[in-house]
């Protein structure tokens, strides 16, 4: 075992990426903020749903008044790169009027919170993060809720019911079981992309891995960091994977009945039910 | 069910089966340039079944979806009893709630059971309790002989089956008439006759019904009037008599001679 550990940290290749002493100094630390970039990425992204479905139904209005600000707002956003919009908000949101009263009048905003960061820098990062997520949700319900056939509103609308409430009971709840793999990959990608903030001394966990890899001048901990990616990304994708591969087999129509799934209400969604799959919104 | 005063032209004809229920008067639907009804008349009385014969291209769904509004008339009134569905004043929502629509292509909400989908606008529309709303909906869709099939989903079901759920869900909200648009055509030939038999026994019931099909057999016994439409008029109308064994007109017989 000494052996062993001595020709391990000896040889430039594991010693350098798959150091054991430096990992084990680095657990610590990366695991403190590992809830950090979490944090960011499950909240950015609730945040984001509102917002993209406000989108959405935007660039589906009738008005051109509606459809024009949110066709603008999704292709600047799609258009431009994540880290330079963290860059400009950062940096950017500061030097207004109103940003500098605001910090004023509440100087307890650039004091450190939970993880150590400031409330002015989660206010900031939350905000880049949700608007950049709500345009890529947006074209998600979208292309989501057109997917559905027109039969469906028009079968609702014949019952008697309003527009909302056909949207409501019929369309959005079909719509919500086509994306679901598509949304939760998009989590992925903004998970992946909170590590972004770094740049901007958001203490997420590439930039704890940074500091520690800068210390020891051994890169080890950038690979702890990836395991702790991992740990999300890979089981959330093979989630994904198991949603897209059911809606293609529920696809097929017709075949010997199954046994029926039990539902009390209405709004219950049947796992089984035939549905294409949804166009991704980033390959 | 009060009437508003307009002269009947049915008074001779039916021995006092009740006010007219549909009232259509010289509608006119344009698709951008495209003239699709070129000024319909049309009424139907309470309990009537009238069927719509037609080739492809007349106007005949357009005409069964003017009359919910689904599509908006270019020109003309459309009245359900006493409202007069396209006036922009009239609350369309409380319209459709008392007319029943069934599509060729079943249209059923695959997230929900049959149950749900029986269920879903009696609840959100006429807002029944969920108790009488699920007692309507078995009762119903006992009725379409889909008993054993309550907690089936959609894609469970045969393309008959999810027709007769369909039909079991219009008449879940009481309504006043029934509009069927080939209800049968998109089912194949062993399926089709389940639908027809749950039709006429609509028909037994005394339902209102304004039927597109191409079934002759239907139509036959079961119409109380045929209506054949061209190009987006009523090219000829009568008892299924009048129609299939002595047609009038020249495009009649031709269509006529078709479809045999
Ligand atoms: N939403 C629409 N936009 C443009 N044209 C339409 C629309 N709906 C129908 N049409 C056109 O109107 C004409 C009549 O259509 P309609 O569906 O009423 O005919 P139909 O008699 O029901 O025919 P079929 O037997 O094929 O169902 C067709 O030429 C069709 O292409
Ligand atoms: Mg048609």
């Amino acid at each position: 075992m000494e052996v062993f550990l001595e020709w391990w940290e000896s040889n430039p290749i594991t010693h350098l990426f798959l150091s054991p002493t430096i990992m084990m100094q680095a657990f610590p630390v990366i695991l403190r903020a590992f809830p950090v970039s979490l944090f960011f990425g499950l909240g950015s992204f609730i945040l984001g749903i509102p917002l993209g479905l406000a989108l959405a139904f935007m660039k589906m209005a009738r008005t051109r008044f509606a459809r024009l600000p949110a066709t603008i707002y999704v292709d600047v956003i799609r258009g431009t790169p994540l880290f330079l919009q963290i860059l400009l908000v950062f940096f950017g949101l500061p030097l207004f009027p109103f940003w500098k009263s605001m910090i004023q009048a509440n100087p307890w905003m650039n004091q450190a919170a939970i993880f150590g960061i400031s409330w002015s820098a989660y206010l900031r990062g939350f905000l880049i993060l949700s608007l950049n997520c709500a345009a890529y949700l947006c074209e998600i319900f979208r292309a989501g809720i057109q997917s559905i056939s027109r039969g469906q509103m028009e079968a609702a609308r014949s019952l008697g019911m309003t527009t909302p409430k056909a949207m409501a009971f019929v369309i959005i709840p079909q719509t919500v079981r086509r994306i679901l793999p598509t949304m939760m990959s998009e989590f992925i990608l903004l998970f992946k992309d909170t590590a972004l903030l770094a740049a901007v001394g958001i203490t997420e966990m590439v930039l704890r891995a940074r500091e520690v890899a800068a210390a020891r001048f051994n890169p080890s901990a950038y690979v702890l960091a990836a395991v702790f990616y991992l740990m999300v990304t890979i089981p959330l994708g093979r989630v994904v994977a198991n949603l897209e591969a059911k809606l293609a087999i529920s696809e097929g129509r017709g075949g010997p009945p199954r046994p029926p799934v039990d539902t009390e209400t209405e709004t219950t969604i049947d796992p089984d039910h035939p549905a294409p799959l949804p166009e991704r919104a980033r390959a | 069910m009060t009437e508003v005063a307009t002269p009947s032209i049915t008074e001779s004809s039916k021995q006092d089966r009740g006010a007219p229920v549909v009232r259509i008067r010289d509608l006119h639907k344009s698709f951008g340039d495209l003239e699709v009804l070129r000024g319909v008349d049309m009424e139907v009385e309470k309990g009537e079944v009238v069927v719509i014969l037609g080739p492809s291209g007349s106007g005949k769904s357009t005409l069964l979806r003017c009359v919910n509004k689904l599509e908006e008339p270019t020109a003309g009134e459309v009245w359900f009893e006493d409202v007069m569905v396209n006036d922009p004043k009239t609350n369309i929502n409380e319209v459709r709630e008392r007319i029943g629509m069934v599509f060729q292509s079943f249209n059923l909400f695959p997230h929900l059971t049959a149950k749900g989908n029986v269920m879903l606008a009696q609840r959100k529309v006429l807002k029944r309790s969920k108790e009488e709303a699920e007692r309507i909906a078995i009762e119903q869709l006992t009725r379409v002989g889909l008993d054993d099939k309550i907690e089936y989903f959609p894609s469970q079901l045969s393309g008959g089956q999810q027709q007769r759920v369909a039909i079991a869900r219009a008449l879940a909200m009481d309504p006043h008439v029934m509009l069927f648009d080939e209800v049968t055509s998109a089912l194949d030939p062993e399926l089709v006759r389940g639908v027809l038999e749950v039709m006429r026994a609509l028909v037994e019931a005394g339902m209102t019904m304004l039927v597109v099909t191409h079934e002759i057999g239907f139509a036959r016994e079961a119409a109380d009037r045929v209506v054949f439409m061209d190009g987006g008029v009523i090219v000829e109308e009568g008892t299924p008599e009048d129609v299939f064994d002595r047609p009038r007109s020249e495009r009649t017989q031709d269509f006529l001679g078709h479809i045999r």
